[in-house]
């Protein structure tokens, strides 16, 4: 059930709120479920048909929870990306596959099979490290054999296994130097066709790609797609470079804080962010999130919020709104107001919003969508200019003090810092609960 | 003079090197009046046939007492008493230490105080480990002969087949201190990436060690080998205090037959002869180190 619903493309899985509310079927309370409690879903739940699941997993260090109940299931010959800031607990959730970590709660399966008690070395998983891990006292040859070695495979095959897969990267003239001998781009080479010689179940790629330049950064990127559209072999790629994982994942899985935030194709995560966090960390540059007010005569009135508004969001909204929520000259009912402009929401949004009963909203417009505008309702001061080949990138001070981003269009008027300008945006805003960060229309 | 004052000009490389040499000089003074000079006095006493009584003149033989020495008897049993007692302290050091190093290199609550434990021998002295296995090796009230059911008889020191092992075992129990620090240190200089990868490459625990831990650990094997083999035969301590070269020179090795011929026998000849001999084996020995080593040693980077 919990597994159906993170998979669904741009739905949010937000963690334990997300669990308890959607997913009947864990009982948490239960105190004799025990980690493997997951064994007696109803076959055929979704985690048995994938490549590669994770359950209701969680990982404690001591007292810090580096992952979060988290769900995740990775379909066959899917390249999944796991994206997220440092320290998000991504690469915890990679070693958890992999067998180097061991859950403290919930299940890792393998092609359907648990696999918590199974020993990395009998997971059939390969692993390309940050750093690549090459064995230095071996030479290429010996590197890039030693998996099949680990697995007693003939001499005469490994042979041939390892020039294969040493032509398929060019590593042929390569074979008998050492890893010292090698550029990084040769030693990330090297590292793949370690991962690759042995045809495993799954891949696992822990930010392979960032200790290369920016040029052969591209070019790898380029290659690794290329490589697992030939393989076919299911992967799952850590990142924190949100274009890496956007334009190499067929999916990509979003994590913050231990949890995961939404599991979606890169548009569909782009254009649905499931929370603010989300909106903010996919895309770039980063989406602009303004608090605003709704404008609506009916909350004007009565001078106070409604009540079920959430307790947690009246402390954020005194910090931000000193004035607290009132009628307003000139304002329109039912749009996003902030910094001295509004924003027009269409009838739907304004029904979410009053179904949540909101009063204050998080308004998200990406920057590519914020233009300076004559008739524009929200006044700023541009405070930088990018010339970004064909347009200008503006960052303009609202009349808050926020800085947001804006773009100017190719061949319009050319801004400069200083020049007080008014802003107006393309389409409907994206709307985030204050006291959660949710999406109001989610 | 004025030439004179001109050819004082001289360019920026011999500055530089008399520079260098005017800063190695102490260094060089040191090693010339306590190395070489002391070397050169030994080959040169060895020229010379000290004479049965003292107060006589020693004669000149030449390199003849180099040869008759080399092939006497008590210099051969003392060479092989020598060769044994570095077979059987500096292989079993090495991988005692090493397997210490490898248990205390989990992850466990409590770890630091058997790695307190095990480096703890490095603080003892010599004098004092002997004495403390004196009294456990004593015949009426140690420890070891107790257990080895042989109190009462003769002593474990003074038995011709037990004294050399058990005064090998004080040694490696006193150095077995350094080479786990030696081993730890290794251990942790190897990045746990490299031994992760190898787990997901499906390599056992016996092969991760096999196949990676050992050839990075083998700067730090050659390392405790060749100080180990010098280490060895240059053992005195132990010896003094526990056999002083007993049970009928079972215990003779070179450096306290030196000794003995020095300082109690006082023959200078044949102690002299006998250093320089000592100092050819342990040249020849860790030259060949070197060469043996070179070639399967890995030494990161520059491989």
């Amino acid at each position: 059930m919990l597994a159906s619903r993170a998979t669904t493309s741009g739905d949010a899985a937000n963690g334990a709120d997300g669990a308890s509310r959607d997913a009947p079927v864990r009982d948490r309370g239960d105190p004799d479920a025990g980690p493997l409690d997951h064994d007696h879903e109803p076959a055929g739940a979704k985690h048995l048909t994938a490549a590669v699941a994770l359950v209701g997993v969680s990982k404690r260090y001591g007292d810090v929870e580096a992952v979060r109940d988290f769900t995740l299931e990775v379909e066959p010959g899917e390249l999944l990306v796991l994206l997220g800031p440092s320290g998000c607990g991504k690469s915890t959730v990679l070693r958890l596959v992999a067998g180097l970590e061991h859950p403290s709660e919930g299940t890792v399966l393998i092609g359907g099979t648990v696999v918590n008690d199974v020993d990395p070395k009998d997971r059939d998983v390969a692993m390309v490290f940050q750093s690549y891990a090459l064995y230095p006292h071996l030479s290429v040859r010996q590197n890039i054999e030693f998996p099949l070695r680990s697995r007693r495979a003939p001499a005469r095959r490994r042979r041939e296994l390892v020039d294969e897969v040493a032509r398929g990267l060019q590593l042929e003239r390569l074979l008998d130097r050492k890893p010292a001998q090698l550029s990084g781009g040769q030693r990330q080479r090297v590292a793949l066709a370690r991962a690759i010689v042995r045809r495993p179940a799954a891949f696992l790629l822990d930010e392979p790609l960032s200790n290369l330049d920016a040029q052969l950064r591209l070019e790898m990127r380029a290659e690794l797609v290329e490589l697992h559209a030939r393989l076919g072999t299911t992967s799952i790629y850590v990142t924190h470079d949100q274009v890496e994982a956007t334009t190499m994942g067929q999916r990509i899985a979003v994590m913050h804080e231990g949890r995961l935030q939404q599991v979606g194709a890169p548009r569909a995560v782009y254009e649905r962010p499931a929370n603010a966090f989300v909106a903010g960390f996919v895309g770039h540059p980063p989406m602009n999130i303004v608090p605003a007010r709704i404008g609506t005569a009916e909350l004007a009135r009565t001078g106070a919020r409604a009540p079920g508004s959430a307790g947690a969001g009246a402390g954020w909204d005194a910090e931000r709104y000193p004035s607290g929520p009132s009628a307003r000259a000139g304002e329109s009912a039912g749009a996003a107001i902030f910094a001295g402009g509004e924003i027009a929401l269409s009838p739907e949004l304004v029904a979410r919003v009053r179904r949540r009963n909101l009063d204050h909203v998080l308004v998200g417009i990406r920057p590519e969508d914020l233009h300076p505008d004559p008739k524009g309702a929200v006044s700023a001061t541009v405070s930088l200019v990018e010339d970004v080949a064909g347009y200008q990138q503006l960052s303009c001070r609202l009349g808050t003090g926020q800085l947001v981003g804006a773009s100017a269009i190719a061949g319009g008027p050319v801004f400069r810092t200083g020049e007080a300008i008014t802003l107006s945006a393309l389409g409907e805003p994206h709307l985030f609960d204050p006291s959660n960060g949710e999406r109001v229309d989610s | 003079m004025i030439a004179g004052a001109h050819r004082r000009v001289r360019s920026p490389a011999v500055r530089e090197a008399a520079l260098g040499y005017l800063w190695v000089l102490p260094a060089l003074v040191v090693f010339a009046v306590f190395v070489f000079y002391p070397l050169g006095k030994a080959v040169w006493l060895g020229l010379y046939r000290t004479p049965p009584f003292p107060n006589l003149p020693s004669k000149y033989v030449g390199l003849s007492q180099y040869g008759s020495v080399a092939t006497s008897p008590p210099f051969l049993h003392s060479l092989e008493r020598t060769l044994l007692f570095v077979v059987l302290t500096v292989p079993a050091g090495i991988v005692l230490g090493l397997a210490l190093a490898a248990l205390a290199n989990q992850r466990l609550a409590g770890i630091r105080v058997f790695r307190t434990i095990f480096s703890s021998t490095v603080a003892t002295s010599t004098a004092v480990a002997s004495v403390i296995f004196f009294t456990l090796l004593d015949p009426q009230v140690g420890l070891f002969s107790y257990w080895l059911g042989k109190r009462g008889g003769t002593g474990i020191l003074q038995d011709p087949t037990l004294a050399l092992p058990a005064v090998s075992v004080v040694t490696l129990w006193q150095n077995i201190g350094f080479t786990f620090i030696l081993m730890s240190a290794a251990l942790q200089s190897i990045p746990d990436d490299l031994l992760e990868a190898a787990r997901v490459d499906g390599a056992s625990s016996w092969i991760r060690f096999r196949r990676i831990t050992l050839p990075l650990l083998s700067p730090t094997i050659f390392f405790a080998a060749v100080v180990g083999v010098i280490g060895s035969f240059q053992a005195f301590g132990q010896i003094d205090l526990l056999t002083q070269g007993g049970p009928n020179n079972h215990t003779l090795v070179l450096i306290y037959y030196i000794y003995q011929a020095a300082f109690i026998d006082n023959n200078y000849g044949l102690a002299a002869v006998m250093s320089v001999i000592l100092f050819l084996i342990l040249f020849v020995l860790t030259l060949a180190q070197f060469w043996f080593f070179e070639r399967r040693v890995f030494y990161g980077r520059s491989a």
